[in-house]
């Protein structure tokens, strides 16, 4: 951290804190003091009214930093520039004019308050403590958006914060020993001194906010560089640090930043000059007026110096009979108007901030992993969409979940490698949440719950119900059973195709050929999923040197090319012995990790056969000559109803909607294939007409559009 | 404040200046704005004459044209004499093609020797030609056999491809690339029109290259930043170019290309999970970043995760660049482009990657690669149906020079 980024806000908040100390000592010494001169006709005894409208103006100090920061932290990161860019300008706009008030009126401010003091005195309470509120309260929004701004050009929060903190503070404390007249202090000198430092800083405030409209697109020059000393000042050194930390200026400045903040400088430090000699000039003593504004314990305060002009702002002149009237009415109910002033900031933050839409680019919120703990310091949360930036400290690879109260995953990053940042996304409703990590072999880390809290969300992210290999076993042992099944009916199908071989029959042959290769595809073995035994049985001449020629080439498509190419039965016998070695090698091996043991496979296989009947079959690529795509692709419809029917349970649980929709479509895919056969025959797609095509092609598109939902849906996280 | 003539004038005078200082500023910066904004980050040409041709490393992958086209011939033309005058004609051309200029004025008496695709005076447009040939060329037609680089053979069929012969070899490839799609078409046609009698186009793709989205490598059609771990600089021309005593003198300072047509099933690809996508390839699809790291250009540490934990041990860029020093020298230079070619016959997109490779040794470099990655998960995603190898001529190094130079004569 930078802790020289702590010196402008400690300055900021030193003087401006002293200011407004210093106005609420003038009001405490001029209320004692009305009090003592005329007792009979003040209403008001206590200071309480004072203190209570000082709460109110810090309390609306607090909402409109509340409301700066959470509003611009929805917006666009370009809004959130010219957002910042602009409010920076007119800080410094407001400090420049508040240095030069102070400088002309810190003479004539003691009697003017101590006016308004007398006048709120005899109206009642509730009067003081509205003017203590207003007196206050200006200073309050001036020192925030200054320290607001100052802390943004810094570009971090924690050290601006702590300097600001230790300057209020350190304001504090000097105010009430000025008060108790513990200390003395030169404030005429003390204002003049800071003020020079208060301009540099706001220049480079001003600077900053500069650069921030031009990376906003709202003024021009973003590329017009003055300097850019990044590659050359390591942004980590400590004079680097020191400079950019006090100054608010940046290693790379354009021309407009460099000539504003000369400008500025050039202007605004002469005049200060000149602006002290004139109302050095104008003051009777020009050092003494401003000089401990504190009373003395006997009440008496120490001479104020005559303005030569007439206090402007004269309390009395500026009440109208209305106002009179209402003063009278607030007068009585001092509870009552502090209550609101107390209240009302706070309720207008509340409600401006309830009122924000969602962010849609906001920052993301940094989640961190450590070997111990699992989001340690994620507190807060809101609803709308977010992205986490999840810092991985915990020195393992693992996975990291955000879950919701119903134990559902809204958002994932499946995999995180150790010391690395990854992003999550999510679209959160109302409710609690947890982050739950799974660092390497250490046991799940569940962070605290936080509550999600904002304005109201329509439609999250749809959480997902993590699945375990336990519930998959079931589903997946049914399927295995299935598959048997069909894979004993495949084998007497290769049995009947030998005999018709060696009977030299090729139309038989073909119809039984089919009648195989029917049946393989109701067994669900799509392309390459029952591993190197599958690939015997249903391997493509793809990927071999020699193509259909090739002695690799065997199983049913080998089969199929040499049937519909006239190659001689007693060639196909041997072709067709080895495919049933091969068939039997699967069913030998079904239940093998490599076919169907693993029931992680059980919600691919729910897409993917259908998957491989438009990748392979549908697109022509795996026809040797039968053309029988669209039988082909009605066996894959049937054995993906009967694996959807094993997962429905498991589905359905997670997405009601799913199955009944698959079905639905499913059966609009069965009727699209049937309509493709020309008088109860299978027609290859070549010989179909297009419109019957498409039909086909629109269908299982739609279909396998549902069904890709299936296995992330029902996905097992992996070990790490 | 009283007021004044004094105070009148010192007032507008502050006024002017702080106006014109601020309007200076403003307009400067708009300027300087439109200036590098407007300004062409690439060259309009590249230098045509070279030790090595242009469109290997000039430009390189990172900057390579927005536009491809891989024309692949095969040689009609049946002596020697007439295949040196076939590669004398497509320097010539090649030659005025990347330079621009007026095309000659035939007169009235024939038609106009340009089509007039790009205008009337045509412009050089980044264009850069690259000629290659393939093994055919060296078989008993021309008697270059003994001339044949050593390493180029036919491309070998790699399990999981699937070979359509209409979309493979050729005795020549030329490699187009141009900022504009026309500038392509224009210098294609010329070239043929050229050309014609002597050679026959077998195969020809066109590609597109994406801009960085939104920034670092540009992305293929799988939606993932390709070609992060190109080499660069010093180690890119260590790698690329021929320099082995046992190659024949002439082929010293060409190079191995490897032209692979991948049919990429982007429907199928888009149903798959963002977890799967990220695993096959060992990458994040958003930023780039290795699976083990937090941004596009960090480098994967796959000692300390042996067992592919965090990149699994059959992604992508695991099998492809495994990071060791004993495939230090299997790396390549990728310059691949995108494709589209309409509509596949079961109704999806037909598009995919023209996947590009230049390198020093066809079998130590992409074919040590390739076997690696035979089996990855990707397979199940895409399909190589067409290309070929290629060896990409040494440069053509003056005006008197041309393309196979060395070879013919």
């Amino acid at each position: 951290m930078n802790w020289a980024e702590a010196v402008p806000n400690l300055l900021i908040g030193l003087r401006e804190g002293l200011e407004a100390g210093l106005v609420v000592s003038i009001l405490l010494a001029a209320l004692r003091k009305t009090r003592t001169a005329d007792p009979a006709g003040v209403h008001v005894r206590s200071s309480v009214p004072v203190w209570l409208g000082v709460l109110g103006a810090v309390m609306l100090a607090g909402s409109f930093a509340a409301v700066l920061t959470f509003s611009t932290s929805v917006l666009s990161s370009r809004a959130q520039e010219a957002a910042g860019g602009l409010l920076s300008v007119l800080a410094v706009a407001l400090v420049t004019g508040m240095i030069f008030w102070m400088r002309r009126t810190a003479a004539t401010l003691s009697k003017q308050l101590r006016g308004e003091v007398q006048r709120a005195a005899a109206i009642g309470a509730g009067a003081l403590t509205i003017t203590a509120f207003l007196a206050v309260g200006r200073e309050g929004l001036e020192t925030t958006l200054f320290l607001w701004t100052a802390a943004k050009a810094s570009g971090s929060t924690l050290a601006p914060l702590a300097g600001a903190g230790l300057g209020l503070a350190a304001a504090v404390v000097l105010c009430s020993l000025l008060y108790r007249q513990a200390v003395r202090l030169n404030i005429g000198v003390f204002f003049t001194r800071t003020a020079l430092a208060l301009i540099v800083i706001a220049a480079g405030v001003l600077a900053y906010g500069l650069g921030d409209l031009q990376d906003a697109g709202l003024l021009s020059g973003q590329r017009w560089i003055a300097f850019d000393v990044t590659a050359h000042a390591d942004p980590g050194s400590w004079w680097v640090s020191l400079i950019s930390g006090v100054t608010e200026l940046a290693p790379k400045m354009t021309v407009l930043q460099v000539v504003a903040w000369i400008a500025y400088l050039a202007v605004v430090i002469p005049l200060f000059a000149r602006a002290g000699r004139t109302a050095g000039a104008a003051a009777a003593p020009p050092a003494a007026p401003a000089v401990a504004a504190a009373p003395s314990p006997t009440g008496a305060p120490p001479p104020a110096a005559a303005s030569a002009q007439p206090a402007t702002a004269g309390a009395a002149g500026r009440a109208g009979p209305g106002a009179a009237r209402w003063e009278r009415l607030i007068a009585r109910r001092p509870w009552t108007v502090a209550g609101v002033l107390v209240l009302a900031p706070v309720l207008a933050a509340a409600v401006t901030i309830a009122a924000l839409p969602p962010a849609s680019t906001a920052a993301a919120t940094v989640v961190t992993v450590t070997a111990t703990s699992c989001a340690p310091h994620w507190s807060a949360a809101r609803t709308g969409t977010q992205t986490f930036s999840v810092a991985n400290k915990s020195g393992q690879a693992g996975e990291v979940n955000l879950v919701n109260s119903g134990g559902g995953v809204v958002a994932e990053i499946e995999t995180i490698g150790p010391a690395t940042t990854a992003t999550m996304t999510a679209t959160l409703t109302a409710g609690s949440y947890v982050f739950r990590c799974y660092m390497g072999a250490r046991p799940v880390m569940t962070s605290a719950s936080v509550q999600a809290a904002g304005r109201h969300v329509r439609a999250g992210t749809t959480a997902v119900k993590p699945v375990t290999v336990q519930d998959l076993a079931g589903p997946n042992h049914a399927y295995q059973a299935y598959a048997a099944g069909v894979l004993a009916r495949l084998a007497r199908q290769v049995t009947v195709l030998e005999k018709d071989l060696r009977q030299r029959r090729p139309g038989r042959a073909r119809t039984a050929w089919l009648a195989a290769q029917l049946d393989w595809e109701r067994a669900g073995a799509s392309y390459d999923s029952f591993g190197a035994d599958g690939l015997a049985v249903d391997g493509l001449p793809d990927g071999l040197a020699l193509g259909v020629r090739d002695p690799h080439f065997t199983g049913l498509h080998r089969l199929e090319y040499g049937l519909w190419h006239g190659q001689h039965p007693a060639v196909l016998l041997r072709a067709s012995r080895q495919l049933a070695r091969s068939v039997a090698a699967v069913r030998r091996h079904l239940t093998s990790g490599d076919l169907t043991g693993d029931p992680t496979n059980l919600p691919i296989r729910a897409h993917e056969i259908l998957e491989d009947a438009l990748r392979d079959h549908l697109s022509g690529i795996d026809n040797e000559g039968a053309g029988a795509a669209y039988p082909e692709t009605y066996a894959d419809v049937q054995v993906t109803r009967v694996v959807l029917g094993e997962l429905a349970g498991l589905i359905t649980a997670r997405a009601p909607r799913l199955v009944p929709m698959a079905r639905a479509q499913l059966a609009t895919l069965q009727q699209a294939l049937l309509a493709t056969r020309s008088r109860g025959q299978w027609r290859a797609p070549a010989a179909t007409p297009l419109v019957r095509r498409q039909h086909v092609d629109a269908a299982i598109g739609a279909l396998l559009q549902t069904l890709s939902a299936v296995p992330d849906l029902l996905e097992v996280p992996p070990a790490h | 404040m009283s007021f004044s003539r004094r105070n009148f004038l010192k007032g507008t005078a502050a006024g002017t200046a702080g106006t014109a200082l601020t309007g200076a500023v403003l307009i400067g910066g708009a300027r300087a704005d439109a200036g590098t904004s407007s300004a062409p980050a690439v060259p309009g040409s590249y230098p045509f004459h070279g030790a090595r041709q242009a469109g290997v490393l000039t430009p390189g992958p990172a900057g390579k044209q927005a536009y491809s086209c891989f024309a692949a011939f095969d040689i009609i033309t049946g002596d020697r004499a007439g295949l040196a005058g076939l590669l004398r004609e497509l320097t010539s051309r090649a030659r005025f093609l990347t330079a621009g200029g007026v095309p000659p004025d035939l007169g009235i008496g024939q038609p106009p020797s340009d089509s007039d695709v790009l205008g009337p005076d045509i412009p050089a447009d980044g264009l850069t030609i690259t000629v290659s040939a393939g093994a055919s060329m060296f078989d008993d037609r021309y008697g270059l056999a003994a001339a044949r680089p050593r390493k180029l053979v036919p491309m070998r069929v790699f399990r999981n491809d699937s070979p359509d012969p209409a979309w493979l070899h050729g005795d020549l490839l030329l490699q187009l690339c141009a900022h504009h799609p026309d500038t392509i078409h224009h210098a294609i046609r010329d070239i043929t029109r050229h050309t014609r009698g002597a050679m026959q186009l077998r195969w020809k793709i066109e590609g597109y290259a994406a801009p960085p989205r939104p920034s670092g490598t540009p992305r293929n059609l799988l939606g993932f930043k390709d070609g992060t771990a190109n080499p660069r600089g010093e180690l890119a021309q260590n790698l690329v170019w021929v320099d082995d005593p046992a190659e024949p003198a002439w082929a010293r300072g060409g190079s191995y290309q490897v032209v692979r047509l991948i049919r990429m099933l982007v429907e199928f690809w888009d149903r798959v999970s963002i977890n799967e996508q990220e695993g096959m390839f060992g990458r994040r699809r958003g930023t780039g970043a290795p699976l083990d790291g937090s941004s596009e250009f960090d480098t994967p540490d796959y000692q300390a995760d042996p067992h592919g934990y965090v990149i699994p041990l059959d992604s992508h860029i695991r099998l492809a660049n495994p990071r060791t020093k004993v495939t230090a020298d299997q790396r390549l230079i990728r310059r691949s482009y995108n494709y589209d070619l309409g509509v596949d016959r079961n109704g999806n997109l037909q598009a995919g990657h023209i996947f590009v490779a230049y390198q020093q040794d066809v079998h130590r470099q992409f074919e040590t690669i390739q076997e690696r990655l035979v089996n990855e998960p990707l397979v199940d995603y895409v399909q190589p149906f067409g290309g070929g190898y290629f060896f990409a001529f040494p440069g053509v190094t003056s005006s008197a020079d041309w393309y196979g130079r060395g070879l013919l004569t």
